[in-house]
């Protein structure tokens, strides 16, 4: 028998954060994030890094017996960013490569209807 | 399963549907959905897809970015290879530079296109990507290194900047990603993505052989004779080339 496992992913520029649940979302199965499988932090947000962690994580579902997903991905969102990074795609791509089945695809970005300031103060942020 | 997309404003209905419903099939033909519904009364965009396994779930991830971006004023063929693997999307809204006044709006997209459209050309040249300009949201689509480059310059057009200071940013930019390219790590990344032989090279000895060679001197046909470094990059022999001389 099939069992089925939420993924929720969090995409950023700078890095990519994935964590398995079971179905209520309480228990989590596994987690895997790109600063575990890259050297260079500049690299953890990119999609090899994204790659080789849905690799992973997909290895580690299926040896618990997981193969249909629910995907749940979300930018930073709120008052950050609301674009995903370059290795969500990549993730999701490499979790059907590796022969899981996705059922459900959603995008969770946290949209503010209006919160609080943004960081960067009243100059804006200054490189 | 159904699926609500971004609502297309008004004066953009027409464009996603196309002429006798063209962009609208193109859409739905690229994305492998079951059904791709568009009212075209409120702009409302919905799509159904079919089991799971039927579809393309990248596809189905991607296609809320193709309606955002038809949307917000990128043409439809463009946005249709958002779908592509390698292509990505970027929202940058001026809202958060500028505030809502409608004035400074207008301001920051003026100094982001430039005159004649002359700033959005290069930038867009110079990192490969596609720009459109819409009210107060600029879209931007392209490949994952110049769509970074690309919204670093128009957050920095956005936040102040003068137009000089950006475009130096982004030459540098370019010099650096050649560096990049050139690099050992970029180099062992291509030769392990280098394409096998198709079937045919295999059916008939040599051809690989022969068809390489003449790729090189292709190559070595088209160097520019004043870059020193790509001269001696063209000099330096390959493992089945050699010299031959006769003595006369």
């Amino acid at each position: 028998m099939s069992r089925k496992a939420i993924v929720n992913i969090f995409s950023s520029y700078n890095n990519i954060l994935m964590t398995a649940t079971d179905l209520t979302g309480a228990e989590t199965i596994t987690t895997c994030n790109g600063g575990e499988v890259v050297k260079a932090g500049k690299d953890k947000g990119g999609q090899f890094a994204a790659t080789r962690a849905a690799e992973r994580m997909a290895d580690a579902l299926r040896d618990k017996e997981f193969s249909e997903l629910i995907v749940k991905y979300r930018a930073p969102g709120g008052n950050q960013s609301n674009n995903t990074g370059p290795g969500a795609q990549a993730a999701i791509r490499a979790l059907t490569r590796a022969g899981m089945t996705i059922t459900r695809i959603e995008d969770v970005t946290p949209i503010a209807h209006d919160g609080t300031k943004k960081k960067g103060g009243r100059r804006g942020r200054r490189v | 399963m159904r699926q609500q997309l971004p609502r297309v404003p008004k004066d953009r209905i027409g464009v996603i549907i196309g002429a006798k419903g063209e962009t609208s099939r193109a859409i739905h033909k690229a994305a492998g959905c079951k059904e791709f519904i568009i009212d075209s009364e409120t702009g409302d965009v919905d799509v159904v897809w079919g089991d799971a396994g039927s579809y393309d779930p990248v596809k189905a991830m991607k296609l809320p970015d193709v309606v955002k971006a038809i949307g917000r004023g990128m043409a439809p063929k463009a946005a249709i290879s958002l779908l592509d693997d390698d292509h990505f999307f970027e929202l940058v809204d001026l809202r958060d530079y500028v505030g809502k006044r409608s004035n400074q709006q207008r301001r920051i997209r003026a100094r982001i296109i430039g005159r004649q459209g002359k700033i959005r050309k290069i930038i867009e040249q110079l990192t490969q990507t596609q720009i459109s300009i819409y009210n107060s949201t600029v879209v931007l689509m392209g490949e994952e290194n110049g769509l970074f480059a690309a919204r670093q310059a128009i957050e920095m057009l956005a936040g102040g900047s003068e137009h000089g200071t950006v475009l130096g940013y982004l030459e540098r930019d370019r010099k650096r990603a050649r560096l990049d390219s050139k690099s050992l790590d970029a180099h062992q990344e291509r030769a392990s993505k280098a394409k096998p032989s198709t079937a045919f090279d295999a059916l008939v000895p040599g051809l690989a052989d022969v068809s390489q060679r003449r790729q090189r001197r292709m190559k070595a046909s088209q160097v520019d004779p004043e870059d020193d470094e790509a001269v001696s990059d063209m000099m330096v022999l390959a493992d089945d080339e050699r010299i031959q001389w006769e003595e006369e």
